[in-house]
């Protein structure tokens, strides 16, 4: 196919419309004298234009745009709205999402709770039917030195265990008699 | 008068009145658009509401760089495939009785006749061969504009349509067909 071809194929439409140039009218027939597939196409264009399209009437014509406004009017664009949030499927699977995570993880942290105070060395599960009276003394004072101090770290994050090995015997012991004294006045 | 854009621009602002503008400078266009996709005027009158509906819902997605007809257009020629694939049944029942219910005044029934034969022979074309067709021929859009409408190639769109009118002519011409000279 030549270039000129190509271009009357293109403009036969704009001729068919009748608003074309001088220029362009000329090329045009003078093209379609020599070509028989263009002549053809021009033919089966025509027809085609003749077809015509039933008129739905004035009614349609003149409600159709104030329709769309007061419809359009209902959803303006960009406005947020709850209503869509959730009717639409892809927002609605999110919200669904984050609230199954949320419910997983909530059950995921009473499970390590569970397990992280369940220790069977910590004070309130450990079994005391097989002390003695005379032992018991004893291990009320090591309660309360654990309880007040062992666990216990100040801001800086070092345990009280540390102070404890920098002392002598003689800071040792007044410091066994202070907790008695603590111990006994409930301090 | 105010371009397309400046209504799109003053409808997003707030001013509703510019949609209505944009529908009266369009509905007719599309309408017929649509009218000879679907061949069904209640259908078309519906879908001509639901594309401009579904433009005005999707107006901050229109790009400037492109006209707002050719946007328009794309969004009709959505619309109406769509409609097409779903009903497509339907449709063919409805062709049938307004095929049969086409009588008039005894001059022009020749003439119905031979707009009968040439508006079911562009119903023989594929889908996108009659797009290409429809668009080029009634729509007057440029092989450009038809590009973006169809959504592809303005190469693509020239094939189609040449095959289109080379189709058409030959199923004419299979029914005797007496084109004017």
């Amino acid at each position: 196919m030549s270039s000129v071809h190509d271009e009357i194929q293109e403009l036969i439409n704009i001729y068919l419309k009748g608003n074309e140039s001088k220029e362009i009218k000329d090329k045009v027939e003078s093209h379609l004298r020599e070509c028989k597939e263009c002549r053809d196409e021009l033919a089966v264009i025509s027809e085609l234009r003749k077809v015509e399209v039933p008129d739905p009437g004035d009614l349609f014509w003149n409600t159709l745009p104030k329709k769309i406004r007061i419809t359009a009017g209902e959803e303006k664009p960009g406005r947020f709205s709850f209503k869509k949030l959730f009717f639409s499927p892809l927002p609605f699977a999110s919200v669904v999402m984050i609230l199954m995570l949320l419910i997983l993880s909530q059950t995921r942290n009473k499970n390590i709770n569970e397990e992280t105070f369940n220790d069977p060395l910590s004070a309130s599960n450990m079994d005391y039917s097989d002390l003695n009276e005379e032992d018991i003394p004893l291990f009320v004072n090591n309660l309360l030195l654990d309880e007040n101090y062992s666990l216990h770290e100040d801001i800086s994050g070092n345990s009280y265990h540390s102070e404890f090995a920098s002392l002598d015997a003689k800071e040792l012991e007044s410091f066994n008699d202070a907790l008695k004294n603590e111990g006994l006045h409930g301090g | 008068m105010e371009d397309d854009i400046g209504l799109v621009e003053r409808y997003i602002a707030g001013e509703t009145d510019a949609i209505e503008e944009l529908v009266m400078r369009y509905q007719k266009q599309i309408y017929a658009f649509i009218y000879r996709m679907t061949k069904d005027m209640e259908e078309s009158k519906d879908l001509t509401q639901k594309t401009f509906l579904n433009a005005v819902k999707g107006i901050r997605d229109f790009r400037k760089t492109a006209s707002f007809k050719t946007w328009l257009y794309q969004i009709a020629v959505n619309t109406s495939l769509n409609h097409i694939k779903r009903d497509k049944r339907e449709e063919v029942e409805f062709e049938d009785s307004v095929a049969s219910s086409q009588s008039g005044a005894l001059t022009s029934i020749l003439e119905n006749e031979k707009r009968e034969q040439v508006r079911k022979s562009l119903d023989t074309l594929p889908e996108r061969q009659k797009l290409a067709v429809i668009l080029r021929v009634y729509e007057s859009l440029s092989c450009a504009e038809t590009a973006r409408a169809m959504g592809c190639s303005e190469g693509t769109v020239k094939a189609h349509y040449h095959s289109g009118v080379k189709k058409l002519k030959e199923v004419l011409k299979e029914k005797d067909y007496e084109f004017s000279s």
